[in-house]
């Protein structure tokens, strides 16, 4: 396992929340599975979209495989993100959702096809490759977007209570699945959820978000290491 | 399938109410004017060739209208849409809010818009001495198919923007999020993401906005000075009350305009089955705003003047000096029994379309239920209610005259042939209000309540009604408001001791008393936004339900 610069560093983030002030100082090694446990509303979701862009923090620094990137558009990011919800899109095929960040990137559709049968295969998605998304089960939508977000290598990712909306059988399936592709392809991780079996059965890191009161009685919540396993 | 809860009898009562008012009111009219034509001598199938040239301007003066209205129309509505989402934001500011939503209401008012006024206000810019000319910029395009097209674009374009808007909110922030994060710029955001799903919207949109052009016939009537601009709606019209009595030519130019919106009636269909194979936000996905920016304040005061551009050509009915003077006794007796009629008429046209729209719904409701071959008996029966909305009330009007001559003497006037024809002009609309509604009743809250010990009469009432008052009151006041200035169906059937309040409006423009004509319209048009501001306010109530 390598650290330092390979992987994501996180310094003075801060940002001033509806009712609370979420604040955090932390790294995840390249490798590196994190898992970020708080509650419904905590600001772990927001923590989430911060570090992929999608908003702004109020102060801080984001640096990625040693660039800062606070200040760089999503798009530009190198951050794959598998949302709660999968959001897939509905008007693309299997093969189209899989592949979409490969033709972002300017990869001709032979090679899309070519690079995404393997993992289409290895989640035994393969007949499926051109049926529209909307046919898919709830745990199939979940594999399109895995590979969706992992496909084009980006530098890291992040899952937002990807397993939630999923019944207890596939849910351990789909982390074995996850472990499985980590394993292949060992980019950092960040994972939040408020599911503690989610936590113990991924996290090789393991943060939490804790509640202080400041001196001015507004709500501080910062995000500390757990432990390590 | 969902089980039907309509009772055996109710359902048959309905079904036959409903299939006996459209067979009088829609079927048996257009029957007897086809079959009159078919049966007819050669010189009416030459007529029908004759009118060629009227089909082309109607054709071209559509296809302006529409391709400007749906231009337009996109990009503000998906601006508008972007900004609603960041309104959503419950980080968003008030005043960012409130812009958004004066903005929407904005957009919505051209369609309770009567279009006699609409038509007076245009003729208050554009006429010889219009506002236009007084500060020296004579446009000279009153009377003439630029100011038709323009009109039409002020009336649609909103209209478009309005739907378009509503498709573009619904898109999971998710989605446009998920993409940005794979390297999606602007261009490819919209193309992969919010065209799919905003795409049968647009489209239907803009085929509504094309048939509402070809079917338009106050505005080109009066906007187009008559003989300068001809579309079949006039020429139909003209050959009906203006001089000696063409029944041929009015018979080919109904005919026309049958084909001429039937066409895009029946693709508009397929749109929005292709619309609701394709919602636009699926039933188990988050709704995430978009997150909003100090830029959001200055866009959605921006976005408010551009909606509000679209009401500020009517407001000009309210300029003329002699609003006051309509008070004096000598108004009063002029106007009050037209004003009688005009209320009367728009209550009763309200009461009737929502009373057949209910029985329509319980019909569908029943069929689905009750017949073997359930989804095509009842998409049949949808696409029967939905069929006069594809027919111009001129040429409903046409078949009226023709099929109950024996009883409706239009040169004498008839209250009941004005009333028959608004109904079924506006039953479709409550329609479409009404029948998703129906299709998301809550059947297993009626079944609880019914094992909790309810009637189904109580079970209705306390679990099914809550969700359709505001609806059907919504739907109300819009066909009330719509048929206060309704001009097509009350010309037809009008008389000298029957006299609605628009065709008054008409009449005294054609005698060149604009400033009259303004006040009235003023009148009128000040009725409808107060019947629009109601009904904006009680949906705003029940915003679910509306939705």
């Amino acid at each position: 396992m390598s650290s330092g610069k390979e992987g994501l560093q996180v310094r003075g983030f801060f940002k001033k929340m509806d009712g609370f002030d979420l604040r955090a100082d932390f790294e995840i090694p390249q490798g590196v599975r994190a898992v970020l446990l708080g509650k419904s509303g905590s600001g772990k979701t927001t923590l989430l979209r911060v570090l992929a862009g999608i908003e702004k923090a109020d102060a801080g620094s984001v640096v990625l495989g040693g660039k800062e990137i606070s200040q760089v558009s999503p798009k530009d990011r190198d951050i794959g993100v598998v949302f709660q919800e999968q959001a897939l899109f509905p008007a693309l095929d299997v093969m189209e959702n899989a592949t979409f960040g490969l033709r972002m990137r300017g990869v001709s559709r032979d090679e899309r096809v070519a690079l995404a049968d393997p993992w289409l295969k290895r989640l035994g998605l393969h007949k499926q490759s051109f049926a529209a998304v909307t046919q898919l089960s709830g745990g199939e939508r979940q594999r399109v977007a895995f590979i969706r977000a992992l496909i084009w290598k980006p530098k890291l990712l992040l899952l937002d209570e990807p397993f939630s909306a999923l019944d207890a059988e596939l849910r351990q399936t789909l982390r074995l699945e996850l472990l499985d592709l980590h394993k292949q392809w060992p980019v950092p991780v960040l994972l939040v959820t408020h599911d503690a079996e989610d936590a113990q059965a991924l996290a090789t890191v393991k943060f939490q978000i804790e509640t202080s009161r400041a001196a001015e009685g507004r709500e501080q919540r910062v995000v500390t290491q757990a432990f390590s396993s | 399938m969902k089980p039907s809860r309509v009772p055996a009898n109710i359902g048959w009562v309905a079904l036959a109410l409903t299939l006996g008012f459209l067979t009088l009111s829609t079927f048996w009219p257009l029957a007897v004017l086809i079959t009159r034509f078919l049966g007819s001598s050669q010189t009416v199938l030459t007529t029908f060739f004759d009118v060629f040239p009227v089909v082309r301007a109607t054709l071209s003066q559509a296809m302006w209208s529409t391709a400007v209205s749906a231009v337009l129309g996109l990009g503000l509505g998906l601006w508008a849409g972007r900004l609603a989402s960041v309104a959503q934001d419950k980080h968003s500011q008030k005043c960012v809010s409130k812009c958004i939503s004066l903005g929407h209401f904005f957009l919505s008012i051209p369609y309770g818009v009567p279009t006699i006024v609409a038509a007076t206000a245009w003729i208050s810019w554009l006429g010889r001495h219009g506002y236009f000319a007084q500060i020296g910029i004579p446009l000279e395009i009153s009377y003439r198919f630029q100011a038709v097209i323009l009109a039409h674009v002020f009336f649609n374009a909103p209209w478009v923007a309005y739907w378009v808007s509503q498709a573009r909110t619904e898109i999971p922030q998710e989605e446009l999020d998920a993409a940005q994060s794979l390297g999606a710029g602007v261009l490819c955001r919209f193309r992969f993401v919010i065209f799919p799903r905003i795409k049968w919207t647009f489209f239907s949109a803009t085929l509504q906005v094309f048939m509402l052009c070809v079917m338009s016939f106050a505005l080109v009537l009066i906007l187009g000075g008559g003989p300068p601009v001809q579309t079949l709606e006039t020429a139909l019209y003209s050959r009906m009350r203006y001089g000696s009595l063409d029944m041929p030519g009015a018979m080919a130019c109904g005919l026309w305009q049958l084909l001429v919106t039937g066409v895009p009636w029946l693709a508009l269909l397929w749109f929005q089955k292709k619309k609701a194979l394709n919602p636009s936000r699926n039933s188990n996905e988050s709704f995430r705003v978009a997150q909003a920016s100090s830029r959001s304040l200055i866009q959605s005061a921006v976005f408010l003047w551009v909606a509000a551009l679209f009401v500020i050509p009517y407001v000009a009915v309210f300029s003329g000096g002699k609003a006051l003077s309509l008070l004096t006794a000598r108004y009063l007796s002029e106007i009050s029994l037209p004003l009688l009629i005009s209320f009367k008429l728009a209550l009763g046209t309200a009461a009737g379309a929502c009373v057949v729209a209910l029985l329509a719904v319980l019909a569908i409701s029943f069929v689905q239920g009750r017949t073997s071959c359930a989804s095509r008996a009842s998409t049949l029966l949808g696409f029967v209610v939905s069929l006069p909305s594809s027919i111009s009330v001129l040429v409903l009007g046409l078949g009226f005259w023709i099929a109950y001559a024996d009883w409706i003497d239009p040169f004498e006037g008839s209250f009941v042939a004005m009333l028959i024809l608004q109904v079924t002009l506006f039953m479709p609309v409550a329609f479409r209000v009404f029948w998703p509604i129906a299709q998301n009743t809550a059947h297993f809250r009626l079944s609880a309540a019914e094992t909790l010990g309810a009637s189904p009469l109580t079970a209705f009432r306390y679990v099914e009604f809550p969700r359709w008052r505001a609806p059907v009151l919504r739907v109300f006041a819009m066909i009330a408001a719509g048929a206060l200035g309704e001009v097509a169906a009350v010309s037809l059937f009008y008389s000298e001791k029957l006299v609605p309040l628009p065709l008054v409006i008409s009449r005294w423009m054609g005698q060149y008393r604009f400033e009259e004509a303004q006040a009235l319209s003023a009148f009128l048009l000040a009725a409808s936004v107060a019947v629009m501001a109601g009904v904006q306010i009680l949906g705003g109530k029940n915003r679910d339900v509306i939705r």
